[in-house]
């Protein structure tokens, strides 16, 4: 049994370049007992490098990889073999020739009178009780995905790697095993990198976010931060519903639908691009604040509505942009709104 | 799995060991196994001596020995053409034999003048031809098989065939190349048809019609008539082809003794036995060969076909000729 | 960082590569010493015949195999039919008659007293005494005949396994049965057929027994004619050199035929094609273009073959021929075991370091390309070298000649056999191994395993089939080689096809004809093994 001082992973400076140019650089990561970080990101932003190196599939070309105590590249090397991982992947790869019984106790090498037991204990916590015997082949992909992390968790890994592990899943039933998964994993304090290219499973799953692109890590932070605080651009619209307003800078100001905006270099010249969240948007009630707005047209698309309104610093296209739809109700009434300017964010324009 | 291992090992170190520690003595032969077991079956049956027989085309034995080089195992090598023994003489495979047995056996154009190797038996290559569509008047020597007369109506096999680059390589001998290669392509203009099957292909191809002449090799027209099948040939008349100037073309199957041979006194024993009256009038009784020894007796049929009187080459030119024999029957389309 | 680990997979995968490699580039090294005047020679008058000949027999036995084989798999993928249960697996028996072997039958029937010439007289009332089978055309017809079911295994696998889906959108749209097959079928299954095809030429090149019989001038006869007649080894190293050449740019363009096509089984996502049952005409017709070529390929040659020994039974050929019959089988198994080992081991190395180790592997499958006695020369001179090192060895320090102890044995054969059919061993593991994802090999390295227990505990167990499937090949394929094993073999070992050969060339084709019956029966066992995987799918 492992301590929990060892479930951690420590990555400094990581870098991986492949033949054909594509590169990670300077990666840097942290993540500690019982946390779920999603890597999310693009394909192609070197996500699922990320992992194969953590896991030892690849090698990087500099930096380190520390898990627990011990450095597995680096200042020391330790193949995969013996890196004591649990890894999840897309396709699930349960080993068909083996029943499910044989899958879990795959790593349990040492013929152990108490392997029975502990391949049924672990079958409980997944969920999969009486499915000894079972074979891949009848099994549903969320049934198969679970003896996958019964067969992980055999090998008492010091962490956990998911490669887009819901991805094949339904979508009606992939969150309900998704959740399990994570929470057993949680549970047993695994720390878990989890990698995926939707945002909704990150928002859902993770404890911390982070988003990659082009082999750098843009953005961090939890869930809620990255919605509301986000620094890049590309991590604004990742993480959440957006509306885009192009605007030009004249003496640090930018002229949008809703008022202007102050950007904090005054001297700055330029075009910029505007993210703003529906959270932007609330009821005017008297507010001296209170926006008018013409409404020219409007769509209905469940949480959020689709408003098409008049742009007075641009007479020739109309505007389009999302809103909470029971905020709708009332400025659709009013032909009002309150524009919190907090939940605009401005980024410069290439 | 593991017993698999074993398993494996116990049979593979069984080959190992194979090789029997009684008397033997290593014979690779051109002449094929059902041909020569008799012989060998008889021999190892006097002597005790165990026969190991490996057998190959000329050419391949002929390789594989340079190739082995002299850790060789091989004792004696057995052909069915002299140019093939001339070639492995030439090449120093073979050593001298000094035996007055031997040398007494057999006439001197039948073994190499160094002793290096012997003749065991004699065949000739000959006409067949259909009574009905040929007249014996037309027949002369090989060289008049050129003429325009017989446009379409002669059958052989393929040059690729060692007995008819010896015939090639005789003609080269005896009129120069350049005469040669005239009466090769003059010949190749007479086929009936292109060369294709072996030598009694040819003569079912006269009982079929599709030719009228055949050049083949005495003992198959003798076999033939020996057989079951007889009745085919009736038509079929046999002539050995002379003239003026070139008697019949007879060709030489013979051994030697090879050059690092590890069981050389045992190689000798064979060849003293190959050249035995018993042998002898196997070859002669068995497959219609002639034998090289006088005095042999030989079938009747044999005897029927009478003498013939050789041409007085010396057959050492077969194997000197050769490369240049293969090359012309090249050069004249002779497939 | 090296990692020894990682890499040994890689090395012992190259290394066993070398050893197969080393024969083909000795060959090779003779293209590189300038030709002499035999070379000119050959240049000159024959080359031209060479290529022409052997063009015409690719051309035509590989358009010939690819009619019928797709034809044939094509309705028995797709169609039910009379007695199509049967079909299926008869349309691959003509694998167990040596390609020779039919040669010899039909050379014998069409010639001159020969049954068909004898009867086609009666029914046709003409007057031919006998039809010329030894000509180019004749070969053309033994191997398209012989060889046919490479191309019918690999499509009728295609076909099977393609989904249904796509079929069921080309109908939807519209297509007719002809577009459906020209549009979707045929490219989906192009890597099948040019797998397939590939086989038949490359068979056909390197056939030694078709072309010797029925005196064809081909590369391989030009490559036995200037090795061992003309004794020029540079000119028949050159000859290799060039019919390797052929053979690479055939594998080349096979390679790009099949295209980047995954192979990855998803069994959930694909729906069993619903076989349409044929009545009346159709029927009929499917059940007379299927058993036409297992008629003429299998069992009017099996026919024959038995009618010629029942008048040849010999009490004492048979007491002999045991023993032929089990050394031929011996070494068939054994040759079939050392070619699996070497395949599961190299394919493994491509898994897991692709990079190192494609280049050898590629080369080393080219050894099939090479003519057994091509492949035997290229055999003979290293082990030679080798003995005769370990013999001056053991001269020097023990004062002991050990003789030839490597050429001249099971081991010297064994080799050629490996040179030459490993390419077949490591093309069925590939295939079984290609179905196995990536993601598994992972999973198992992540659990801790090494890289032979993944192997053994886990490829060899899923992929068994296609494995099995490669043994059986070549063990089909030793029990009919001829021209290597005739060069190689030692002492007091004969094989059946050596036998059977002898007696044909001979002309006692009665007596060959028991020989024949054997090979022929031992290869309908694996076949046999053959029929219920597919009786099973």
């Amino acid at each position: 049994m492992h301590m929990e001082i060892n479930k951690t992973l420590k990555i400094t400076n990581l870098s991986h370049c492949y033949k054909n140019g594509k590169s990670i650089k300077n990666i840097n990561l942290d993540v500690f007992p019982g946390e779920v970080v999603c890597v999310l990101g693009p394909s192609g932003c070197g996500k699922t490098t990320l992992l194969r190196l953590i896991a030892g599939f690849e090698e990087p070309s500099d930096g380190q990889i520390k898990i627990g105590k011990d450095y597995v590249f680096g200042k020391s090397y330790v193949p995969t073999e013996k890196r004591f991982i649990g890894m999840l992947f897309q396709d699930i790869a349960l080993f068909p020739h083996l029943s499910v019984k044989n899958n879990i106790g795959f790593s349990l090498t040492k013929k152990n009178s108490d392997n029975e037991k502990i391949i049924e204990n672990l079958l409980k916590k997944v969920g999969l009780d009486g499915f000894l015997n079972r074979y891949g082949a009848t099994m549903s992909g969320g049934e198969q995905q679970r003896v996958a992390l019964a067969r992980a968790l055999a090998n008492n890994p010091n962490i956990m790697l998911l490669d887009e592990p819901f991805a094949s899943l339904d979508v009606w039933s992939k969150y309900d095993i998704a959740y399990d998964i994570i929470s057993i994993l949680k549970e047993s304090k695994t720390p878990t990198i989890m990698v995926t290219h939707d945002p909704q499973e990150a928002m859902k799953l993770a404890d911390r976010i982070i988003v990659m692109l082009d082999g750098k890590i843009i953005d961090q932070g939890t869930p809620s931060e990255l919605y509301s605080e986000a620094k890049h651009s590309f991590s604004v619209s990742l993480m959440g519903p957006t509306t885009s307003y192009l605007s030009k800078a004249i003496d640090g100001l930018i002229k949008t639908p809703f008022g202007s905006i102050n950007i904090v270099n005054k001297k700055s010249q330029g075009s910029y691009k505007v993210l703003i969240r529906p959270d932007a948007f609330s009821i005017a009630s008297n507010n001296k604040e209170a926006i008018n707005i013409k409404i020219i047209s409007f769509k209905y698309i469940g949480l959020l509505t689709e408003v098409e309104i008049v742009d007075e610093n641009n007479k020739d296209n109309n505007f389009m942009f999302l809103v909470y739809s029971n905020i709708f109700k009332n400025i659709y009434k009013n032909n009002k709104l309150l524009f919190n300017k907090d939940w605009a964010f401005v980024f410069p324009n290439k | 799995m593991k017993k698999l291992n074993i398993l494996f090992v116990v049979i593979l170190s069984l080959f190992f060991f194979t090789k029997a520690w009684s008397d033997e003595v290593n014979l690779y032969s051109a002449r094929k196994e059902h041909l020569i077991k008799p012989l060998i079956n008889i021999f190892e049956k006097e002597t005790g001596i165990k026969v190991n027989l490996v057998t190959a085309k000329a050419a391949q034995l002929y390789e594989r020995i340079v190739r082995e080089g002299k850790n060789s195992p091989a004792d004696v090598l057995l052909t069915t053409d002299a140019g093939n023994l001339w070639k492995a003489s030439k090449q120093g495979l073979f050593q001298k034999i000094n035996s007055d047995y031997l040398i007494s056996r057999i006439d001197s154009r039948y073994r190499d003048p160094e002793n290096k190797w012997f003749g065991l038996s004699l065949r000739a290559r000959i006409i067949v031809y259909s009574l009905d569509r040929v007249d014996q008047n037309e027949l002369r020597g090989y060289k008049y098989l050129s003429d325009p007369r017989f446009k379409n109506r002669i059958l052989i096999r393929s040059s690729s065939n060692i007995y008819n680059q010896s015939l090639i390589a005789h003609m080269i001998a005896k009129y120069g190349e350049e005469v040669a290669e005239e009466w090769a392509e003059k010949l190749v203009n007479n086929f009936a048809r292109s060369p294709a099957g072996g030598d009694r292909d040819q003569i079912k191809a006269i009982a079929a019609g599709e030719g009228d002449i055949a050049i083949v090799n005495s003992y198959y027209i003798i076999q033939m008539l020996n057989s079951d099948k007889k009745k085919i040939f009736n038509n079929l008349g046999i002539y050995f082809p002379r003239d003026k100037e070139m008697g019949v073309h007879i060709n030489i199957s013979g051994a030697g003794l090879l050059q690092n041979a590890p069981n050389h006194k045992n190689g000798k024993q064979l060849i003293n036995f190959l050249l035995s009256d018993k042998a002898q009038k196997i070859y002669s009784f068995n497959n219609f060969e002639y034998p090289v020894v006088k005095n042999i007796e030989i079938p009747k049929l044999l005897k029927y076909l009478g003498n013939f009187k050789e041409d007085d080459i010396d057959t050492s030119e077969y194997g000197r000729l050769s490369k240049r024999a293969i090359k012309l029957a090249d050069r004249v389309g002779w497939q | 960082m090296i990692n020894y680990l990682k890499h040994g997979w890689g090395l012992f995968s190259v290394l066993l590569c070398l050893t197969v490699i080393i024969p083909i580039s000795t060959i090779i090294f003779f293209f590189l010493i300038p030709g002499d005047e035999t070379w000119i020679h050959l240049r000159d008058n024959v080359l031209n015949s060479y290529i022409s000949n052997s063009l015409y027999l690719m051309i035509f036995v590989g358009g010939g195999s690819i009619i019928i084989g797709s034809i044939t798999a094509w309705l028995v993928a797709m169609y039910d039919f009379p007695f199509k249960k049967y079909l299926e697996w008869l349309l691959f028996m003509p694998l167990a008659i040596p390609s020779y072997a039919v040669a010899y039958c039909y050379a014998d029937l069409l010639g001159y007293g020969g049954f068909i010439t004898n009867n086609l007289g009666l029914i046709f009332n003409s007057n031919i005494k006998s039809i010329n089978f030894y000509s180019i055309y004749g070969a053309v017809f033994v191997f398209i005949f012989s060889l046919y079911p490479y191309v019918y295994l690999l499509m009728r696998q295609a076909f099977i396994s393609q989904s249904s889906a796509y079929i069921e959108i080309a109908k939807i749209s519209g297509l007719n049965l002809l577009q459906i097959i020209r549009k979707i079928c045929l490219p989906l299954s192009r890597p099948a057929l040019a797998g397939g095809v590939t086989l038949v030429i490359m068979e056909t090149l390197a056939d030694y027994g078709v072309s010797d019989y029925l005196g064809i001038n081909t590369f391989t006869k030009g490559i036995y004619k200037a090795w061992f007649n003309l004794g020029d080894i540079t000119s028949a190293g050159k000859l290799s050199a060039i019919l390797l050449f052929t053979v690479a740019i055939i594998i080349i363009i096979e390679r790009k035929l099949r295209g980047k096509a995954q192979y990855n089984n998803e069994v959930r996502s694909n729906r069993v094609l619903q076989l349409k049952k044929l009545h009346g005409f159709t029927a009929i017709l499917a059940l007379f273009i299927c058993i036409i070529p297992v008629i003429i390929g299998f069992i009017i040659p099996l026919i024959t073959l038995i009618s010629w020994s029942i008048e040849s039974i010999d009490i004492i050929y048979t007491l002999e021929f045991i023993n032929v019959a089990i050394s031929s089988f011996g070494i068939a198994f054994f040759a079939s075991l050392l070619c699996a080992l070497f395949a599961l081991i190299i394919v493994f190395g491509m898994r897991t370091n692709p990079k190192l180790v494609n280049p050898f592997a590629r080369i080393a499958s080219l050894g099939y390309s090479i003519p057994g006695a091509v492949a035997a020369i290229g055999v003979l001179i290293p082990l030679v070298w080798l003995d005769n090192t370990i013999n001056n060895i053991s001269l020097k320090y023990f004062n002991y000649s050990t003789g030839l102890i490597i050429t001249g044995t099971w081991f010297g054969l064994l080799f050629a056999y490996l040179v030459r059919f490993l390419a077949l061993s490591m093309q069925a593991v590939e295939n079984s191994f290609i179905k196995i994802s990536k993601s598994i090999d992972y999973a198992a390295r992540i659990l801790g395993k090494s890289n032979r227990k993944i192997l053994t505990s886990i490829h060899i167990k899923i992929g068994w089939g296609g494995i099995s499937l490669g043994l059986l090949i070549v063990f089909v394929d030793v029990l009919k080689e001829l021209p290597a094993t005739m060069i190689l073999r030692p002492f007091g070992l004969s094989t059946l096809a050596i036998k059977a050969h002898e007696l044909a060339i001979d002309e006692r084709l009665y007596d060959a004809s028991i020989p024949l019956l054997t090979i022929i029966f031992l290869c309908l066992i694996p076949l046999y093994f053959l029929t219920k995987v597919i009786r099973q799918e």
